[in-house]
């Protein structure tokens, strides 16, 4: 079955990266019709009607955050691009990035002309070299054909956009800590409120959205609500890149609409498990996204259905595992990448990312002295939960959790019996 | 090692692009990082003096960002993503060859200063797991014999 390609239409066409293979495939026809006919309110209206939500992972509805920006008197105003894409197993920005950067600049600038902006910056993970320079070469094109700059198409409405790279931190990717970065200062988040969309970049309204996000602006704008309806559910509506990975036949990015599910997105798409092995685990959105298994592959995968299932959708990284994989080491696999990644701010996550990363260490090492150990966890990320003082530290434990309360018995044999009960061959060849 | 005048112009240039001066931090130590290898105390304490930020928050900065170096390190720096979708392909084998290969543990130079090996979260391009950056070059699909290739090209 093909895929329901919106946002990756212009992928694989030729120079889909320079203005002319740009425009070529329409590109800035939403952004002349939104300055020369519609109004800041008819754009914030369409993008609120379309019920687009965040594609950054919180699935926030994009028109609400704009409509809230734009409502709010101060000046000057920002417009960010999250681009700072760390969650493991996800890259479907880094294609959007590298491959249509130009349709992201257009997003940003529909989003600065509904927001009342003029000035934007795309927050660039410092690991995308090939995407930093994709971008920076699509805003000098912009700027010199001017479709970024001042006046655009021959209104008052001028937009400018700088490229920002970080430099590697995975915490940057939240909107506030990304935020701090942004000003010059260790990476850390803000205590909210006061929201960015209120106080942001420098204390002004600033409008945060991901790169995927802003993509879907221009098809908004061009086609219209109604069309953008007609993919996906009636509360997660439009299309989706999910990033697939792991023990899967045909790793790679695959937009579907909403509400595909995962059976088909892994089996269909994916081209099932490698070897003809069977699936143990998926974690259908990301490090933070609670482990789901075989009983669940029927989920939709759209912000409602796989809440429902008790995950969540994330950022749409959809990691595959397979039944040879030790499931003590993929749990103490994500719990060292948040140990590592926790900020320290707070002691609950500081602490409780450390100590279940030991833990779960011992555990793989067949150290742990009783299985009251893996009982542990379950009380440090309780405690995660409820008092770290932001989502890194209170999305760190689900992995780990839902891994134990799934597998728990693999947990058990390492402890009591000093073994693993999953017998893993090297996979790499030529070693 | 001080900051040297026409690197100064450039860094200058970056700041005015700010409303701030204070958001041209990270461009600007990445620029000198580029030119100068690593950020040197010295370097570092000048920028806080020019930007008026105390140096402590200056040193915290440049420790706080993985890809931020205040020591010396190699002419090639390897980063091997070491996240679940890359672990679960064996990613830590990858990373015990590299180790071989160059005889130094993660997060050290070798002795002829060539490679500087460094353990990363996902590099974002798990569909090539397990992958390496070196430089700003990436390599996915890695096997043991593609590890030994691909280190003979530098
Ligand atoms: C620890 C952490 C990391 C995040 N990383 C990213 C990221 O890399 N990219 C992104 O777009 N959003 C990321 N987010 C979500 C942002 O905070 C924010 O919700 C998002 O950029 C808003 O844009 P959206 O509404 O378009 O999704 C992260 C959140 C957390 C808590
Ligand atoms: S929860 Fe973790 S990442 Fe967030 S502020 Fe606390 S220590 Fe930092």
């Amino acid at each position: 079955m093909p895929q329901t390609r919106v946002l990756l239409k212009n992928i694989g066409t030729p120079d889909s990266e320079t203005l002319d293979g740009y425009l070529k495939n329409g590109g800035y026809q939403a952004l002349k019709k939104a300055v020369s006919d519609l109004t800041p309110e008819e754009i914030v209206d369409s993008v609120k009607r379309s019920g687009l939500r965040g594609r950054g992972g919180a699935g926030f509805p994009a028109g609400m955050k704009w409509q809230f920006c734009a409502s709010d008197q101060a000046c000057p105003k920002y417009v960010i691009c999250n681009a700072d894409e760390g969650e493991p197993g996800t890259f479907k920005d880094r294609i959007l990035l590298e491959e249509d950067p130009h349709a992201v600049l257009e997003g940003m600038a529909l989003a600065g002309y509904a927001i009342g902006a003029n000035q934007g910056y795309v927050y660039i993970r410092g690991e995308y070299y090939k995407g930093a320079l994709s971008l920076e070469k699509a805003v000098t094109e912009a700027n010199q054909h001017h479709y970024l700059g001042q006046k655009i198409y021959g209104t008052d409405f001028d937009f400018n956009i700088q490229v920002f790279r970080g430099a590697g931190a995975y915490i940057c990717g939240e909107e506030t800590a990304l935020l701090d970065s942004l000003e010059g200062k260790a990476g850390r988040s803000r205590i909210k409120p006061p929201y960015p969309v209120n106080q942001g970049l420098w204390g002004k309204p600033t409008c945060v959205n991901n790169v995927e996000t802003l993509t879907n602006i221009p098809w908004v704008v061009n086609k219209g609500v109604d069309w953008y309806r007609k993919f996906g559910t009636e509360e997660s509506p439009g299309t989706k890149i999910y990033s697939l990975s792991g023990h899967v036949n045909h790793p790679g990015n695959y937009e579907l609409p909403m509400g595909a599910t995962l059976r088909e997105l892994i089996y269909e798409y994916g081209g099932g498990i490698r070897q003809g092995r069977r699936l143990k685990a998926v974690m259908p959105g990301g490090a933070s996204s609670a482990c789901l298994t075989e009983k669940s592959l029927d989920v939709k995968m759209d912000f409602h259905s796989l809440a429902a299932a008790g995950s969540m959708l994330g950022s749409g990284a959809v990691i595959v595992m397979d039944e040879n994989t030790c499931m003590v080491g993929a749990a103490h696999n994500v719990a060292a990448f948040f140990e590592h990644e926790s900020c320290g701010r707070c002691t609950p996550c500081r602490e409780g990312t450390h100590w279940i990363k030991r833990i779960l260490e011992r555990v793989k090492n067949f150290e742990a002295k009783s299985v009251a150990e893996i009982d542990l966890i379950a009380d440090l990320g309780q405690n995660m939960r409820l008092g770290a003082f932001c989502p890194l530290g209170m999305g760190a434990p689900s992995a780990a959790l839902s891994i134990i309360q799934h597998f728990r018995d693999e947990f058990e044999t390492h402890v009591k019996e000093k073994r693993c009960p999953v017998n893993i061959p090297a996979v790499v060849p030529g070693l | 090692m001080n900051i040297p005048q026409p690197l100064w112009q450039e860094i200058e240039q970056i700041i005015v692009s700010y409303p701030q001066p204070q958001g041209a931090v990270l461009p600007a130590l990445h620029k000198i990082q580029e030119r100068m290898g690593y950020l040197a105390e010295e370097a570092l304490a000048q920028i806080a003096g020019h930007l008026r930020i105390p140096q402590v928050d200056l040193f915290e900065i440049a420790t706080f960002y993985t890809l931020l170096y205040t020591r010396p390190h190699g002419d090639n720096i390897i980063l091997v993503c070491n996240n679940i979708s890359c672990y679960i392909l064996d990613s830590e084998t990858i990373l015990s060859t590299l180790e071989d290969e160059l005889k130094i543990k993660a997060g050290n130079t070798t002795a002829d200063n060539k490679f500087t090996l460094q353990a990363v979260s996902c590099l974002g391009a798990c569909d090539g797991g397990p992958v390496m950056l070196i430089n700003d070059q990436l390599y996915p699909h890695l096997t043991g014999d593609k590890i030994r290739r691909i280190l003979k090209e530098y």
